[in-house]
């Protein structure tokens, strides 16, 4: 444990280790745009069964016949002929770190991949730009019967339980426009299966990165855990800098079956020109429990809204998110719950930080339907304002249909203290430490609930973005 | 009945622009289908099928206005008078946003102008018994340093549409207490669009009590225009059987040193249903502001819905802000320790509901009001708490 201490106390996280773009041979680049072509290129390059090819057909018809949506961020930026939709690098999945090719690796260590796993990960998985690039999962976890495995190789290896769980009851393929255009150029991500009474205690991990110009990211992930399980699984997400904007539309479904638990952990940190459009859901079932913790911090514009529908009697959701909204940023990020059973509970927290004229929304949804006798729901939405022009809006959206409900909702919104600042100062920090210490103990309660490496490269983010705020 | 006869008929005796006003409100109303409102991915409320066949504007409604201290004039005195002031509102509002908006634009029948001269203390107090199709336009002016203590009690006799648009200016150093008794039967319609325009220093308190009307639809606004104005909008609504409360209450703070608070709070019964809005939006440079919302719903049967947005959109960070919104049922454990000191269940769920207004309460002024409030709540929980 000690010696873990120490390693932590080491962890400095550089920005330009993000943001650095890597050479790398691509075997495959499609031009910009999508078609119905380069969606069955794309079938044929994974050599996908037929099933799957008239799934992202009907996405890819969906989607040309939608329009874009009219509320939240601007979208008007975002050309979507201009993103490459596939990037496949010269590579193929490795189940060895060293098989990996150097660039690529080279790149998953400066982020700290391998080490990560050799901490304390049941399993790895690390996606450059749309394919995997390495896959591990821990021995003893594959003998419990584990799954562990790119989306590409799990529709293959385990077409039953894909073709019942993939895009149907969770996150139809027709839900809204950026999901009917990852039904149709998705590519790599996570399969995760947990077998029932099974509880996977050390966390699985996935990494993606986005790595070409211009380009879109779409992986889905996909998490079944079986009666009686337990799994946490946590993703990073990162791209380089570029002049031209990139899109990121991955689609997250978890399906939590009886008693069984899900924690999802995601911290992304794409780009600032990245338009972040992802979709996340969870079904929940009998007495299972679905719980969200996102950190946001990269991207241009980011439109996140992790949703749990508790389906089950009993069920729960627990969310929490940050935001950070530095200048030139848009975080419309929230939470959305339904209710659809009697005796389910649901929190939401979130914490908004806007940054010298960032944009930071809370915006989300509780729904209790007319059955859900007896349900809870607490929401809780704290903002933080710094510098001049930051904006802050809260668009909390409440409809209650029976009255054997409690529920209750809460926002803030303020500033840092002049008096906490001068305590600190007559203590003998500097003004950027002091602001840096509030907000690392605005943000407290979120990060207690990340793994320690994720909490450390979190505060050490935010550290980064803090940088310089003075004045 | 809602044609162009009936508009000029209506407007006889107006002036050209004015007219035009009307002609042009006619014109969008006749292009505009019913609305179907909605708010966010889940709520709505739909209109689609209101009916508008019986309405009569032509039928002049009597009204009772005691005025102390206050200039109350009609339409052509105030033509006369104010004749900047008149311009203004009707060119401002907006008599395009939906059906019911150019409905009244282009058939309103009773135009009412109430100004408080400087550093006057003024009691106006109003008594309407609705009888038949009433289309109203208030124009409240309270003068420099005036007082205004501004009453409406509302009452119907049968199945009526309502409609009013009021303009509410307070100039610097203004105080105004604008209290909204409305008690309409239960067939009702009742659409209310406000507005609020605060000087320096003024302040306004508006208090309503929608115990009536089938439907209400209440658009309310203040912006605080002017450095250190105040405000405040408490409401309470107690719904029964069938009736529908839509409210939409904001604040606007669009200079420093302002302060506003909107604190609601309803019960809903039956198959009663309400939907409540709130925003409270702070202008960049809008420094020292305060605003704070606080919206609670009690939910007294299992069909009764409630639906809840309060918003926030702040630009400033010299400020403090915050909002709340709960919706629940009457707490068991509250309940079982009052009977267990000897309450019956009936007194004791009446005693959980007047605390529940308990908040709304304190933040009466007047002793009048605070009576009124608990008459209402007897007189409409009874059956609820049975």
């Amino acid at each position: 444990m000690e010696d873990r201490t120490l390693q932590i106390q080491d962890f400095k996280v550089d920005r330009s280790k993000y943001d650095d773009s890597s050479e790398i041979e691509n075997e495959f680049v499609a031009d910009p745009g999508v078609t119905e072509k380069l969606v069955r290129v794309i079938s044929k390059n994974k050599n996908e069964p037929e099933w799957m090819l008239n799934k992202r057909l009907q996405g890819y018809n969906s989607f040309m016949k939608t329009k874009m949506p009219n509320w939240g961020p601007d979208l008007s930026k975002l050309d979507l002929n201009k993103i490459i939709y596939y990037v496949k690098p010269g590579t193929t999945e490795s189940k060895k770190w060293e098989d990996v090719p150097k660039e690529i690796r080279k790149v998953a260590e400066r982020i700290g991949i391998p080490e990560a796993e050799k901490k304390s990960l049941s399993g790895v998985g690390f996606q450059f730009d749309s394919e995997m690039a390495y896959h591990n999962l821990k021995k003893e976890w594959e003998d419990k019967g584990v799954i562990f495995e790119n989306m590409d190789v799990a529709v293959h290896k385990y077409p039953e339980l894909v073709k019942k769980y993939f895009m149907t009851n969770c996150i139809p393929v027709d839900d809204h426009k950026f999901i009917m255009l990852h039904a149709a150029v998705w590519s790599g991500g996570t399969f995760i299966y947990v077998p029932p009474k099974v509880k996977v205690e050390i966390p699985l991990q996935a990494y993606f990165r986005m790595n070409a110009k211009q380009g879109g990211q779409f992986e889905h992930t996909l998490i079944i855990a079986d009666e009686g399980s337990e799994v946490h699984y946590i993703e990073g997400c990162s791209a380089p800098q570029y002049e031209e904007s990139a899109l990121h539309a991955g689609c997250v479904e978890l399906h939590a079956l009886e008693g069984s638990r899900i924690r999802y952990s995601s911290v992304e940190n794409w780009s600032k020109n990245t338009f972040n459009l992802n979709t996340k859901r969870a079904i929940v079932h009998k007495n299972a429990r679905a719980d969200w913790i996102n950190g946001n911090l990269g991207s241009g514009c980011t439109m996140l809204y992790p949703s749990s529908i508790l389906i089950g009697e009993g069920a729960s959701s627990d969310s929490l998110g940050i935001a950070f909204a530095a200048k030139g940023q848009n975080q419309d990020t929230g939470s959305k719950v339904v209710h659809a059973a009697p005796n389910t509970s649901s929190t939401i927290w979130a914490k908004s930080i806007s940054k010298n004229g960032g944009v930071a929304s809370y915006r989300g949804s509780v729904r209790i339907l007319k059955n859900a006798k007896n349900s809870k729901c607490s929401v809780n939405c704290d903002a933080l304002l710094i510098g001049e022009g930051s904006v802050s809006n809260t668009y909390p959206f409440m409809k209650v249909e029976n009255n054997d409900v409690d529920i209750s909702h809460e926002a803030s919104v303020g500033k840092i203290g002049d008096e906490e600042i001068f305590y600190l100062m007559s203590r003998g920090l500097t003004e950027e430490q002091a602001m840096q210490m509030v907000v690392a103990g605005f943000i407290e309660p979120v990060v207690k609930q990340l793994p320690l490496e994720y909490a450390v490269e979190l505060n050490k983010l935010i550290e980064l973005e803090m940088e310089g705020s003075i004045g | 009945m809602l044609n162009s006869k009936v508009v000029s008929e209506l407007s006889k005796n107006e002036p050209e622009w004015l007219i035009r006003i009307r002609k042009n409100a006619l014109k969008t109303f006749e292009k505009l289908s019913l609305p179907y409102f909605k708010y966010g991915l889940a709520i709505s409320n739909n209109l689609s099928k209101f009916n508008l066949d019986s309405l009569n504007p032509l039928e002049l409604q009597d009204i009772r206005i005691i005025s102390e201290g206050a200039e109350v004039l009609l339409f052509e005195d105030a033509l006369k008078k104010y004749p900047k002031i008149l311009k203004d509102f009707f060119s401002s509002a907006d008599f395009g946003k939906n059906k019911f908006a150019s409905l009244h634009g282009a058939f309103f029948n009773q135009t009412l102008f109430v100004v408080v001269p400087k550093n006057t203390k003024a009691k106006v107090k109003i008594n309407l018994e609705l009888k038949t199709t009433l289309i109203q336009n208030l124009i409240v002016v309270a003068e420099e340093n005036s007082e205004l203590d501004f009453i409406e009690n509302l009452n119907s006799v049968s199945e009526e549409f309502r409609s009013q648009f009021i303009k509410v200016i307070a100039k610097r150093g203004s105080k105004i207490k604008y209290f909204t008794l409305q008690d309409f039967s239960e067939d009702v319609n009742n659409f209310v669009e406000r507005k609020a325009d605060l000087k320096e220093d003024s302040s306004l308190a508006w208090v309503d009590y929608i115990l009536g009307s089938k439907l209400t639809k209440l658009n309310s606004s203040i912006e605080l225009n002017g450095s250190g104005s105040s405000a405040k909008t408490i409401g309470a609504f107690l719904g029964e059987n069938k009736q529908g409360f839509d409210l939409y209450i904001e604040s606007v703070h669009n200079a420093p040193d302002t302060h506003s608070d909107i604190l609601t709070h309803g019960t809903l019964n039956d198959e009663s249903r309400s939907i409540y809005r709130g925003l409270i939006k702070i202008k960049n440079g809008a420094k020292n502001s305060i605003g704070y919302q606080k919206e609670s719903t009690l939910l007294l049967s299992d069909k009764a819905e409630a639906d809840a947005v309060p918003k926030l959109e702040i630009k400033e960070k010299e400020v403090k802000c915050s909002h709340g919104t709960a919706i629940g049922r009457l707490d068991d454990e509250k309940l079982f320790y009052l009977m267990a000191r000897g309450l019956d269940e009936k007194s004791a769920k009446m005693q959980l509901i007047r605390a529940f207004f308990e908040p709304i309460e304190s933040q009466l002024e007047n002793k009048e009001m605070v009576s009124k409030l608990r008459v209402a709540i007897s007189k409409k929980l009874e059956r609820a708490v049975k």
